[in-house]
């Protein structure tokens, strides 16, 4: 019987993999001979399988996001009422003349849009308006928490200054406030119209491991982005609803009035 | 900070990088193509997939290869977009399986296999009633976790964070203090697991 007693850390290193082949052959035997050793790996181990069950299912919450993110898919790409591909069968002339009835169809719905069209970036900004304090948190004493590089670029904030709080921000240190930095830069970025760097930032603090109510804040400012953008269309719709059905977002209220006003 | 892909960015790299950010780009990558999208609905038309939707089919394989990856089945040995080709043209040929993971029948040489020969060296071991049951078993005891110690475990576990980095991201005030957090974290974890009766004999 091995005669070195095993700390629940080289346990772990064990199951991690982390140890070295002679240490893990040492280890092996040691699991054979100690059954006091090999419960507490027992135990290890399913601690191990919970945690990558946990974020086996993250990771299909990400594709749930994705799954939303694709635009609404064609019915000739994907039936699904008939995967038989009966399509095959319609004749070349109606589906000519379908395609150009589609044609005019689109082309007058962007029209009446484009003349019936709501200020969407002026609804973006009253939007975004109401929640800056929420996401930024107004307070002095949250300001004052902040590292000095990121109080100084939200001074040139307050001054509308955005430009120059995005070169301050870009220079300040990572360090624990990478998510504060980053919803910091999707303010600067909305307000200088530059929705797609905003939204870039979006999907970035919405990648699994974040803060949760930091995910929170991107998804919302993402479908903000969007608005301001102008694309209404199928993914922001989804993101939007994604928002507005879930009861216990932090932004549930707001989506929900957006949705109604839309 | 712009999250922008272009055509040099290589997926297999970037799944095994080590960065969680890259991973992700290269599965969201994977998940979004087209030709991924076009040949999952090929295979569905020509196999009269009917139980199930190819995107199902699709989100169910990009699982197993998350799976593949992070317990080193799948080490590159072929391109990653045709070891995910290969698992959505099994499990749309047998729809009805339900696949705990996938693994190569024998070790792959050739590293330009099509998707249909990739599909025929694969393997799909079937879950059992009792797996389903310890898995339903392990979420029960994970739902009794905090948020925090649920962030904080998987920092601890899967991100490869230290003490130091852990602290500054749960605005703790030192190593010692985040070494506690998760060290309480555990206990609960393993308190809530013992507690389980599919589990009492661990």
């Amino acid at each position: 019987m091995s005669s070195k007693k095993y700390t629940a850390d080289e346990a772990d290193a064990y199951l991690f993999g982390q140890m070295q082949a002679e240490d893990q052959k040492a280890f092996d035997t040691a699991l054979s001979d100690d059954p006091e050793l090999a419960s507490m790996v027992a135990q290890q181990r399913l601690e191990h399988e919970a945690m990558a069950l946990l974020r086996k299912d993250d990771f299909r919450r990400q594709l749930q996001t994705w799954q939303a993110e694709k635009s609404a898919p064609s019915p000739l790409e994907f039936d699904k009422t008939d995967n038989t591909g009966t399509f095959k069968l319609f004749s070349k002339s109606i589906v000519q003349m379908a395609a150009a009835a589609c044609v005019l169809f689109i082309a007058g719905y962007f029209v009446l849009r484009t003349l019936n069209a709501p200020d969407y970036p002026q609804m973006a900004s009253n939007y975004f308006d109401q929640t800056t304090p929420t996401v930024r948190g107004s307070s002095d004493q949250a300001v004052a928490e902040m590292p000095e590089a990121l109080q100084q670029a939200v001074a040139q904030m307050m001054s509308k200054d955005y430009a120059n709080a995005v070169r301050l921000l870009e220079t300040a240190p990572d360090a624990g406030f990478r998510e504060l930095k980053g919803l910091l830069m999707i303010e600067c970025y909305f307000h200088l119209k530059k929705y797609d760097d905003a939204l870039a930032i979006c999907d970035l603090l919405q990648q699994p491991g974040g803060q949760p109510d930091t995910q929170e804040k991107a998804a919302w400012y993402s479908v903000l982005c969007l608005l301001g953008k102008g694309e209404t269309g199928a993914i922001f719709q989804q993101k939007l609803n994604l928002i507005a059905n879930d009861t216990e977002h932090s932004f549930v209220h707001q989506a929900q009035q957006l949705k109604s006003e839309l | 900070m712009k999250a922008t892909f272009n055509a040099a960015f290589d997926v297999k790299a970037a799944l095994f990088s080590g960065d969680e950010a890259l991973q992700n780009k290269a599965y969201r990558a994977l998940y979004m193509s087209g030709k991924v999208q076009a040949k999952v609905q090929d295979w569905a038309n020509y196999y009269n997939l009917r139980d199930k939707q190819p995107e199902d089919v699709l989100q169910e394989a990009m699982v197993l290869l998350f799976d593949a990856v992070e317990n080193s089945r799948f080490r590159g040995e072929c391109q990653v977009e045709t070891f995910l080709l290969g698992i959505c043209k099994n499990l749309i040929r047998d729809s009805g399986k339900r696949v705990r993971y996938v693994v190569f029948k024998e070790s792959i040489t050739d590293a330009d296999l099509t998707a249909d020969a990739v599909a025929d060296q694969l393997v799909l071991s079937e879950r059992t009633e009792e797996e389903e049951q310890k898995e339903q078993a392990l979420r029960e005891a994970m739902n009794g976790l905090t948020d925090k110690c649920r962030e904080a475990l998987k920092k601890y576990y899967f991100e490869n964070k230290n003490m130091d980095t852990i602290a500054q991201e749960a605005q703790l005030a030192n190593r010692e203090q985040a070494k506690k957090a998760v060290h309480r974290c555990r206990e609960s974890l393993r308190s809530l697991l013992s507690g389980h009766p599919i589990f009492k004999n661990v």
